[in-house]
């Protein structure tokens, strides 16, 4: 069976798929240039990214099963990458839920994995708003129409969706978010991502994100539970079950 | 040989290192010289025994009047090479001489006695327990301080010094102590008829240069006001010299072991107590009970737990921790808004703040044996419902504390407030509310500071403190919640790494066998600390006697016939590194060492709980041991320990950044937790990759199902 190069794992991660326990396989190869790209080796399909035994990820996975409670394919793109349904359907058959971060420039694909139950969650980061700031943030032409298209089908078909953008100060204003935030209107969960020492505080991102959150059905910081007001019953947290004193 | 100087006069003599005086001999200068110009391409005999002769001048000037060691001829021939431009020529000769030491280290540690002995470098061993230091008796540094802190003039130093030398030598002892010198510098002093002198050194009767160095502190005990450090050194001393055996002592001076509150002979280790041991059973020394009643709200509970901790606090040397305080405290508090809870969590951490090492436990459902039973009511008598149906206001109590701990305003700094412990039982991982407390405290964890989380197993309760937790496995103690307590006697902690580092290298079997020997010294330790304790408790006047008596119908609050006691271990992964070649990740190998090494020691403790004295090993994670540990390492193995100083892992973790990943360092920390009682295995997320609180609680719950781990602490990792 053909499947893609990988070109890297993670065999335990507390924070790529927030609430899970997750292992993390990279697929090389994306058609992006973004500036502030955190894996620019993984771009191209060069081999100096290098290329880990297929054999030995799924034995990795095999020997994390009773750890791991899923699995984030990660590019690049990894919807551009040929092959990519022979390895999910390997990944499959862990039985463990596929989540696959993409940048959402392949909705066919994306479509395909999701309809043969392959994919069961899909994260599309976002990277500034759908216009030419985009084309900035990305170092090159893209096609908006394909991105519109994805954000299109997540958040009218009833397939799991997150939306994510890494908040650079150098790329993105508030303004910007928020603009991002109307295209996604109605998403289910749209995440926050801080970047430590290259974007604004934890405060500031904070109350991006209650603004942010106002269009959109859940907008998280990457990390932190949603806000809560000080000072208030939390809630979740009854009564005793009629046998107070008071 | 030298001429000398017409007015200066000439050396004649040497003293050797073991104290011996030889004839001085300027060829053997010239030897040492010439020897080390050959190594860097000089060949002039004639230019060597030139600066040789130099050297003898300059140590004409410099020793008029006693004869000078070989080290100071040593330091005077790299003085003279250095200042005559010989530079290549003086680095070979330090090259040389520090050879030499090594050689001459390398050769003294062979020897059997020598290195079974505390004292690996000198032939008589110094014992300053007043300091709680060990040093070789050298008669130069006698003399140096004898000018220095009697003011006698350089000769008669030089002639004091000497005889009371003479005197030490002829005991034929391999340790003596500060005391008994003091005593035969004393007589040597009436002998001269020095009498000045030796009443400047008796004046008053403290020792003078204990009072002088609390006000000065130099060293590692530089901490607290000086009353406190005088009498922690008096008293420390009272510990090592009267209630420890003398090779015991003499282990914990060579830092082989760490004896546990020397400080505080009288003091328990650590203790714990459910609210409502203190609420019922009242504070000793204090008349009456709780009686909500008297101030007409429930809500003074704080003020008396508080006050309570604190009559506590002198009592115990490292914990006195409120177990299960709000599953307890829930049925008084029951009824309280939130709000009103919040204030009440604002009471009790003010009230303990400043309490050295209190400790506040929360849980998140009462434990089975707790949950059934019925509750005490305000007024102290056993009411009608159970504490099950408390769990809201529990729930609420542990939220508003931890709320108030990590928001509170006017608590002053975190560090001074008691810590915070959570125990989980397997409910609680799944129930929403729970989850939900247990996600704020983790939030709480990654945004100020550690929060230590005990998963609670055992169907009876675990108490305690963070320095040593207890099972209670009397089942039949907690007839009353008013008896959840727990205290821990005395703790003893083995270095690990010495015990690799006195085996040597490579050798794994010898390694076993120091284990075994220094296990069996802090055991001895342990028992006779305890016998010490047993002491203190009895009789109307021990200092530890008014917490050791029952309390009307109440069980004393610090019962030493039920008391356990603690054998702490640390540094295992340097240990296995040293002894096996290995770290602890590397192999399955070094892991099995490790075991073996924890099995040697929960071997002891066992033949120890059979004689009737109840030890458990547990490993310890306390900076301060191993900051100490580290120092007297590195002194008494310099080559060896050099390379691996800085590294040191607590307790029995793996090093901090072994390259494994999350589940294969829990599924090794909780295999090498399993011997042990305690052991923390610390889970901490650098700033860059801070995850959700839901996906800590997701590994958590993994824990709890692949693993035997009974503490996290999880945390922030510090920025290096």
């Amino acid at each position: 069976m053909r499947t893609p190069a990988i070109r890297g794992i993670i065999e335990t991660s507390l924070t790529h798929w927030p609430g899970r326990i997750a292992a993390v396989v990279f697929v090389g190869g994306c058609p992006l240039h973004c500036p502030h790209c955190p894996a620019p080796h993984l771009r191209g399909a060069s081999e100096e990214a290098g290329e880990i035994p297929r054999d030995a990820v799924l034995d990795t996975l095999y020997r994390r099963r009773r750890w791991v409670e899923g699995v984030v394919v990660k590019g690049g793109e990894p919807f551009a990458v040929p092959g990519l349904r022979e390895l999910l359907e390997l990944l499959k058959d862990f039985s463990l839920p596929v989540r696959v971060d993409t940048p959402g420039l392949h909705p066919e694909a994306m479509v395909d994995g999701l309809r043969r139950g392959l994919v069961d969650t899909v994260a599309v980061e976002i990277k500034a708003p759908l216009t030419e700031a985009y084309r900035k943030a990305a170092g090159g032409d893209v096609d908006l129409g394909a991105l519109f298209a994805t954000t299109e089908i997540l958040l009218s078909g009833g397939w799991d969706h997150e939306f994510r953008t890494a908040v650079y100060g150098d790329l993105l204003t508030e303004e910007d978010i928020l603009s991002i935030a109307r295209t996604i209107r109605g998403a289910r969960r749209y995440v926050l991502r801080s970047v430590p020492g290259r974007g604004p505080g934890r405060a500031a991102l904070r109350r991006i994100a209650r603004r942010a959150g106002r269009y959109v059905r859940a907008c998280h910081l990457d990390g932190l539970a949603p806000e809560r007001e000080a000072g208030t019953v939390p809630c979740g947290l009854g009564r005793d079950g009629g046998a107070g004193r008071g | 040989m030298s001429a000398g100087v017409p007015g200066m006069k000439p050396v004649r003599h040497v003293r050797k290192r073991d104290g011996r005086l030889v004839e001085f001999d300027e060829s053997r200068i010239a030897d040492a010289i010439y020897k080390a110009a050959l190594s860097v391409g000089g060949e002039d005999r004639f230019l060597a025994e030139e600066l040789a002769s130099v050297v003898t001048l300059f140590l004409e000037k410099q020793f008029p009047r006693r004869p000078p060691s070989i080290e100071d001829i040593q330091d005077m021939v790299e003085k003279v090479l250095m200042e005559t431009g010989h530079v290549a020529t003086a680095k070979a000769y330090i090259l040389y001489r520090e050879e030499r030491a090594r050689q001459r280290e390398a050769a003294r540690r062979p020897a059997a006695p020598a290195q079974r002995s505390l004292f690996e470098r000198g032939p008589i061993g110094v014992i300053d327990a007043v300091r709680e230091r060990a040093f070789p008796f050298d008669r130069e540094t006698l003399r140096r301080e004898l000018e220095r802190a009697e003011r006698l003039p350089e000769e008669e130093a030089e002639r004091v010094a000497e005889a009371v030398a003479d005197r030490v030598y002829a005991l034929g002892r391999r340790t003596i102590t500060t005391g008994l010198i003091d005593r035969l510098i004393d007589a040597e002093l009436v002998n001269r008829g020095l009498v000045g002198a030796l009443e400047r050194r008796v004046r008053g009767s403290v020792d003078r240069r204990a009072v002088e160095s609390s006000l000065f502190p130099k060293g590692p005990h530089r901490h607290g006001p000086p009353e406190e450090r005088l009498a922690g050194g008096i008293l420390r001393q009272f510990a090592l010299e009267e209630i420890y055996p003398e090779e015991v002592a003499a282990a914990h001076l060579a830092g082989r072991i760490h004896l546990d509150g020397l400080e505080k002979p009288a003091a328990v280790l650590a203790a714990a107590f459910s609210p409502d041991a203190l609420r019922i059973g009242g504070i000793p020394g204090r008349t009456g009970r709780f009686r909500p009643e008297a101030v007409g709200t429930p809500r003074r509970l704080a003020g008396w737990l508080g006050r309570a901790v604190r009559a506590l606090a002198p009592h115990v040397v490292s914990g006195v921790a409120l177990c299960r305080w709000n599953i307890l405290a829930a049925p008084v508090l029951s009824g309280l808004s939130y709000d009103e809870l919040r204030e009440e969590a604002w009471h009790l951490l003010t009230e303990l703040a400043e309490v050295r090492g209190g400790e506040i436990e929360l849980a998140l459902s009462p434990p089975p044996i707790l949950a059934a039973r019925m509750v005490r009511e305000a007024d102290g008598t056993v009411g009608e419902k159970t504490y099950a149906r408390f769990t809201g206001t529990s729930l609420q109590l542990a939220r508003a504390l931890l709320e108030v701990r990590g928001t509170g305003p006017g608590l002053g700094p975190r560090s001074s407030l008691p810590r915070l412990t959570l125990a989980l039982g397997p409910e609680a991982l799944e129930e929403a509310a729970a989850a939900a407390v247990v996600e704020r405290a983790l939030t709480e964890a990654l945004d100020r500071e550690p929060v230590l989380l005990v998963l609670d197993r055992e169907a009876l309760p675990l108490v305690g403190t963070a320095a040593v937790r207890i099972r209670l496995e009397d089942a039949a103690r907690l007839t009353d919640t008013a008896r959840l307590a727990a205290v821990v006697g005395a703790r003893a902690v083995v270095n690990l790494r010495r015990a690799a580092l006195r085996a040597g290298p490579g050798n794994r079997g010898g390694f076993l066998e120091e284990v075994a020997a220094a296990g069996e010294l802090a055991l001895r330790g342990i028992e006779a600390r305890r016998a010490f304790l047993v002491r203190a408790a009895a009789g109307p006047d021990g200092p530890l006697a008014p917490l050791a008596r029952r309390r009307g119908g109440s069980p004393p609050l610090l019962d030493l016939a039920r008391a356990t006691h603690s054998l702490g271990v640390t540094g295992l992964n340097e240990a296995v590194e040293i002894a096996g070649g290995e770290e602890l990740h590397e192999s399955d190998r070094a892991l099995k060492l490790g075991l073996q090494a924890l099995g040697v020691l929960t071997g002891a403790c066992e033949a120890c709980r059979a004689r009737g004295i109840p030890v458990d090993a547990d490993a310890v994670e306390e900076a301060s041991i191993e900051r100490r540990f580290a120092r007297l390492d590195e002194e008494a193995h310099p080559g060896l320990a050099e390379g691996r100083r800085g590294r040191g892992s607590p307790g029995v973790a793996l090093r901090e950044g072994a390259p494994v990943d999350l589940a294969v360092r829990l599924e090794m920390e909780g295999r090498l937790a399993l011997p042990l009682r305690t052991t923390t295995v610390r889970c901490l997320v650098g700033e860059e990759e801070r995850p959700a609180a839901g996906s800590l609680l997701a590994l958590l719950r993994k824990m709890w199902t692949n693993t035997r781990i009974r503490q996290v602490l999880v945390g922030r990792r510090e920025r290096r």
